[in-house]
């Protein structure tokens, strides 16, 4: 038991050594205090950066107004932070902390990951799951209100499983 | 595909809402139409398959479950011309199961370009991200990404030919019956604006993972192949 619960211990403490990467890569979608370095092995968010443009550009271009859902709501390509949460997942899966996963068939999710740590009730698996939700987006986009939204879920989250933000 | 009844739809639906707590009535009063489309409309899901469901109604709000995928928008969308153009639109009004409303729409979607370029970004996005953290991910991470770049390419390639996109079912049996040509595939890979030529051998090496046989690809590899099978 007393192993068991060393082990879980480690695993939340690589989690959250994880997830801090995934908080940095909403700093690509310029949300969060901190932006990712170049270095980073994301790329910047390629996709919308034109939409981004034509969502600021009030001159009443063609396309724009066509395309437009919501004219006051940005929407970026969520991938980026999509693919990071999965290299965090990854990285859990390859650390064998979580003695759970390592039979699993298909890649785990962020929230079945918190569900075998914490119980599938759980506040925090809930929390996950509600993450998940808001970086799914929708028709391959997500409006900056869900990311900034996702964001303050990770944080707080990660706040509650004892991360403090260090200074680079 | 088989044919699934509207009141088995409409029975499945109404338990998955109670299990969400969900009062039925409060969602659906000011409803002007429920689609219930996807897999399980179309009769290709599996047991674990959620249900997918549009509401036209007066607010936007999503409930999003492993059970359940309810999108509610409001009626007004209903004309406008970015839902009539998009990639979904053409989805439901081909596969739809309609539970409350006419789906007059229907008869104006086409999809645009618009949608189109969407998905070519999606690929693109897709493929850089993918690309960048290959060596990071767990073979689990790679299984997946490869099979949504594949699937997104299947996508993308029958958004072109102005055919609405089938569910995700349909698409894997479409692939693994060499109904789709990789070579198709790879074609519409090399037409997405922004993707380096260098991805192709990746994107080609990758599709092969994903298929039974080897060397699918055939002709259509060129050199360096193996050195970008392990991109870093």
């Amino acid at each position: 038991m007393t192993r068991h619960r060393r082990r879980n211990r480690q695993a939340v403490r690589k989690l959250l050594e994880e997830l801090s990467s995934v908080l940095d890569a909403f700093g690509w979608y310029g949300i969060g205090g901190r932006r990712a370095s170049a270095n980073d092995a994301s790329e910047p968010s390629l996709a919308d950066a034109e939409d981004e443009e034509s969502y600021r550009d009030d001159g009443g271009d063609q396309d724009y107004e066509e395309e437009g859902y919501d004219e006051e709501v940005w929407f970026y390509d969520p991938w980026d932070v999509q693919s990071a949460l999965d290299e965090a997942m990854s990285n859990i899966l390859k650390s064998d902390l979580i003695i759970e996963l390592t039979s699993v068939k298909e890649a785990p999710s962020f929230s079945e990951t918190a569900a075998v740590l914490f119980g599938e009730s759980h506040e925090l698996t809930k929390r996950a799951e509600y993450f998940e939700k808001l970086i799914s987006g929708y028709e391959d986009r997500v409006s900056k209100d869900d990311l900034s939204e996702a964001y303050d879920v990770l944080r707080t989250l990660m706040e509650e499983l004892g991360w403090k933000e260090t200074s680079e | 595909m088989t044919g699934v009844s509207k009141q088995e739809l409409r029975s499945s639906l109404n338990t998955r809402l109670k299990l969400l707590c969900v009062d039925h009535d409060a969602l659906f009063s000011s409803a002007v139409e429920v689609v219930i489309f996807g897999s399980r409309a179309a009769g290709v899901n599996s047991d674990t398959s959620d249900l997918d469901v549009l509401c036209f109604t007066q607010y936007k709000r999503r409930m999003k479950t492993s059970q359940l995928d309810c999108i509610c928008y409001p009626h007004e969308e209903m004309g406008s011309p970015y839902w009539l153009g998009c990639e979904l639109a053409s989805h439901i009004a081909h596969y739809g199961v309609w539970i409350m409303g006419s789906g007059a729409w229907c008869n104006s979607v086409h999809i645009g370009d618009a949608a189109i370029t969407r998905k070519q970004r999606k690929v693109l996005s897709l493929v850089v991200n993918a690309y960048s953290r290959w060596r990071q991910f767990h073979p689990l991470f790679r299984v997946k990404y490869v099979t949504s770049i594949r699937r997104e390419l299947q996508r993308l390639c029958l958004l072109q030919a102005a055919v609405p996109v089938p569910p995700t079912p349909v698409l894997d049996s479409q692939w693994n019956s060499h109904q789709t040509k990789p070579e198709r595939l790879l074609s519409v890979a090399g037409d997405v604006s922004g993707l380096p030529h260098a991805y192709a051998d990746w994107i080609c090496s990758i599709l092969e993972r994903d298929t039974l046989a080897e060397g699918v690809c055939g002709g259509m590899r060129v050199a360096r192949t193996s050195s970008l099978r392990s991109p870093g």
